[in-house]
This record gives structure tokens, sequence and C-alpha cells, in this order.
């Protein structure tokens, strides 16, 4: 029993450690411009680099996974509550469900697997082969360097897909609504406009750049935990997708109880 | 070096002890290293020499005792300060790794984009001369992995020159390389001792070059730090792990 016990307190002391060293970085981080003697010109280059592999780049792949959900959830939900509710509730509900909750967060998973990974293993490469350390001995402040065109290319990417993301999943959802049922289902395109609170837009808006910066955030934090042997890159990788999913879990659960 | 004028202290050790890997402390050392010198650091093992390197270069807080960098106590150094006394005491790791990501003119041109040394068109023209001063020829808009070893490292050495050196510190610069590389990479170093005021600190156990250029040895043992002011007072050491040094190396026929 004791030992079951020294074990819960030993994992949860590591958790609130990390916690804490993953705040501290990010924050160090964030502000690493100004401890470096304000931006330079070469740091805008970096960040539209990121905004383009994480942003742009994964265009395709949130079309095709917001138009399967359109498909499968959106339209559905539309068909099913219409019958049992007002227009207007039916696209409140509706939004609330696909643009409040759904968008960041599969929008997160997304970034998670395809950018988050890719930063860990890409940081994680260059501190084995001694390439962040010979930048470093050049003067070179790495937060500024490597991790916060990352972590702001991330929450930009985030924001933005995600506002995408909610964009064809609605619009998307209705018209196949309107093809499987009835073209009068195409008033609920009016209706959308009208569906969001400004309250609801202010924590869109931060949910989706939080979920940006801790993806950004953990993936350079486990990268550049990389210290010598090729296999801490795999583990790092593997532990940035996990804690980077979890807390984005927490978080969304958070906002969700908090709001 | 000139003789007329006294030449400016860059760095100066005083009884100061660096802490190896393996966190034990080294012997101390103390001396005083001069603007425009070639200073070499020879000793048994590397895992000796590097950490002296680290302390002299302000990579690595001394264990005790203090290291003067340009007139800045390591000590009392913020890791703002350490990072702007960077733009002046270059220091090329073993083995030279350049950024994979950045072809070779932009692995040179980063430090001094990132340093904001100058407009775009006056860090060009820096990085062409670099280019033209090199001693082989090759295409330096490759990838470094694409390039050669020789390449590479020539590239490593250049890319801290870039900015407004005083010290450049170079630790193993000819590990890895076959003879006719090394000859390369030894006329590189050479042409930049004699044509430039940088001061050279090397860290290496070549010890024909250092018979050829250095001004002062420094030999690193577990237990003890010795100063030579010149590579004769080196050489008629009568201390047996000095000639430990010299059992595998032609340099004792040749000297």
């Amino acid at each position: 029993m004791t030992m079951i016990i020294d074990l819960i307190g030993q994992k949860t002391i590591s958790a609130l450690l990390y916690a804490w060293r993953l705040f501290a970085f990010t924050l160090s981080s964030l502000f690493s411009i100004r401890s470096s003697g304000g931006s330079r010109p070469r740091n805008h280059q970096r960040l539209v680099s990121q905004i383009i592999f994480s942003g742009v780049d994964a265009l395709p792949t949130i079309t095709i996974l917001s138009l399967a959900i359109a498909f499968s959830l959106a339209a559905q939900f539309l068909l099913m509550l219409q019958s049992l509710t007002s227009e207007k509730e039916v696209i409140q509900v509706v939004s609330q469900i696909i643009a409040q909750e759904l968008a960041p967060l599969l929008t997160a998973i997304i970034l998670i697997g395809r950018s988050g990974s890719a930063i860990t293993v890409d940081l994680g490469n260059m501190r084995l082969h001694q390439e962040i350390r010979g930048l470093e001995l050049l003067g070179v402040n790495i937060k500024e360097f490597f991790v916060l065109p990352r972590i702001l290319g991330l929450a930009f990417s985030q924001f933005t897909l995600a506002i995408y993301f909610s964009g064809m999943v609605m619009v998307a959802g209705i018209i196949f609504s309107a093809l499987l049922d009835s073209p009068s289902n195409y008033k609920y395109l009016f209706l959308l406009a009208h569906s969001f609170t400004p309250y609801e837009l202010l924590i869109f808006i931060v949910k989706n750049l939080l979920f940006g910066i801790i993806i950004g955030a953990i993936a350079c934090f486990h990268g550049l935990r990389v210290e010598h042997s090729v296999t801490e890159l795999p583990q790092q990788t593997q532990q940035a997708i996990v804690n980077s999913l979890v807390l984005i879990f927490i978080i969304d659960g958070l906002i969700a109880v908090a709001t | 070096m000139n003789n007329q004028t006294v030449p400016a202290i860059l760095i100066s050790a005083s009884k100061a002890c660096p802490v190896s890997q393996n966190k034990q402390p080294l012997a101390s050392l103390s001396c005083d290293i001069s603007s425009g010198t070639v200073i070499f650091l020879v000793g048994l093992q590397h895992s000796i020499t590097l950490p002296y390197m680290h302390m002299l270069a302000g990579i690595e807080i001394a264990g005790s005792g203090q290291v003067t960098l340009l007139g800045n106590n390591c000590l009392d150094m913020t890791s703002t300060q350490k990072q702007l006394l960077r733009q002046q005491v270059g220091f090329v790791m073993q083995g030279g790794p350049l950024l994979s990501v950045l072809n070779g003119v932009e692995n040179l041109k980063l430090a001094a984009h990132y340093h904001q040394t100058g407009d775009e068109q006056f860090i060009q023209q820096k990085a062409e001369l670099l280019l033209a001063d090199m001693p082989e020829e090759f295409d330096n808009l490759l990838l470094p992995t694409y390039m050669t070893k020789l390449q590479r490292r020539l590239l490593a050495i250049a890319r801290p020159l870039m900015l407004n050196l005083q010290i450049l510190f170079l630790d193993n610069p000819f590990e890895g390389l076959g003879h006719h590389d090394k000859v390369v990479v030894s006329r590189y170093i050479s042409n930049l001792a004699k044509n430039s005021s940088i001061t050279l600190v090397i860290n290496s156990d070549d010890l024909y070059f250092a018979h050829s250029h250095a001004n002062q040895i420094i030999f690193c043992d577990y237990d003890e730090t010795i100063v030579f002011n010149s590579w004769q007072d080196f050489y008629d050491s009568k201390r047996e792990t000095i000639a430990l040094l010299f059992e595998n190396d032609h340099i004792k026929t040749d000297a």
C-alpha cells in the first residue's frame, strides 16, 4: 500500500515539475526577443516558413477531414435536431459542438501529428549533431532563433486552421443536409453568422491560440531535451505527442467547465 | 606580432580550475593570452584539454579561481553578456557542425545576419571574401550533407570570422581528416594566423603544427598545467607526460 502511495506521489511530483518546466520554457521563449535585444528581420522569415509548413501545407488534410466531418456529423446533426427544436437552436447547438469543441480539438490533433512531431524530430536531430550547440557558440539565442518562430507559427496556424475547419464543416454540413433532405435547409447558411456571441468568439480565439502555443512549446521542449543518443529521439517524439494530446484535452475540459 | 607595442592581454586566468565532464576538479591554470598570438593547448587526452578550452573561452565557468575574458570576469557575466561576447570570441567545436537546413553560404552568413553586423550587401561581400580566401573552391550553395568533410570543416572555421572576432578557439580542427585534408586545413589556419590580428587558441594533438605556429603552449594534465612560452621550452621539458606526447609523433626527429 505504501509503495502505491509512494508511486502516486512520485508521479504527481514529476508531472508538476514537468508542467512547471514547460511553463518556464514557454514564457522564456516567448520573451526571448526582449532578452536578446529586439526583433531581427530574419525572425519574420522563419515565422513565415513555419506558418507555410504548419498552416498552408496542412490545408489539404484539414479540407478532407472537414468534408468528412461535415457529411458524417454536421449534416446528420442538422437533420436530427431540426425535427426536435427551433431553427435558431439547431444552428446554435451544431455551431457550439463543431466550432467551439470539435474544430479546435481536431485541428490540434492534426497539428500535433503533423507539425509537432516534425518539430521534435527536427530539433532533436540538430541537438544530436551538435548543430544547435554550434549556433549557441556563435552567440545565437536558441529560443529566439528556433523556438519562438515555431511556437508563434503553430499558434497562428492552429487559429487560422480552426477557423477554416469550422467554416468548412458548417457550410459543407448545411449543403449536404440540403442535398440529402430539402433545399430549404440552405436557410441555415444565413443563420450561421448570428450563431456566435462575441464572448464565444473570444473563447474560440483564446482557446486556439493557447492550443497552438502548447503544441509548439511541447514539441520544442522535447526536441531540445535530446542529448547524446539517437534512441532519445523516438522517446522524446512519443512523449511530445502524448503530452500534447493530454494537455490539450485537459485544457479543453477546463475551458469548457470555466465557460 | 608587433614588437614595438605592448600586446593587450585578452584572456587572463589566475589559479583557475575547470571542472571536467565527470565533475572532477582539474589542476589550476594561470596564464595570460595576448592579442595576435597563437596558443596551443596540448594534453594526453582531449577530455582533459577541452574543459580548459571551455573555461578560457568563457563557455564554462571555473570551479575556482578567476578568468578574465576581454576585460570581463567570466564569473560575473550574465547570459546576455555571454551571448554578446560570442561576437568577439569565436569557438569552433570539434567536427565543426554546420546547420543542416542551410546551404554553405547561408551557414556562413547566418551569424552575421543574426547579429546584424551590416546590411545584406556588406554581409554578402564579406562572405564572398572569406570564400575566396579558402584554399579550396567548392559549390557553396550545397547543403552541408552534400559537401566533403574538408569543405564542411573550412566553412565551420570561416563561419565565426563573419563576426568582429578578437579571439578564435578551434577545438581539434584536424580531427577525422585525412592527410591531404589536414594539410589544406593547416594551410588555412596558418594564413589566418599570419594575415589577421585574431588570437588563435587551438586544442590539438598535432605537434607539428604547434611547432610551426605556437607562440605559447599550454600543457594540461590531470594534476598539473604548465605554460611554455616557446616551442623550445616545451620540447626541452624533461617531464614524462610530455615525453609521452612525442612518442606517437614524428616531431621529435623533425624538431
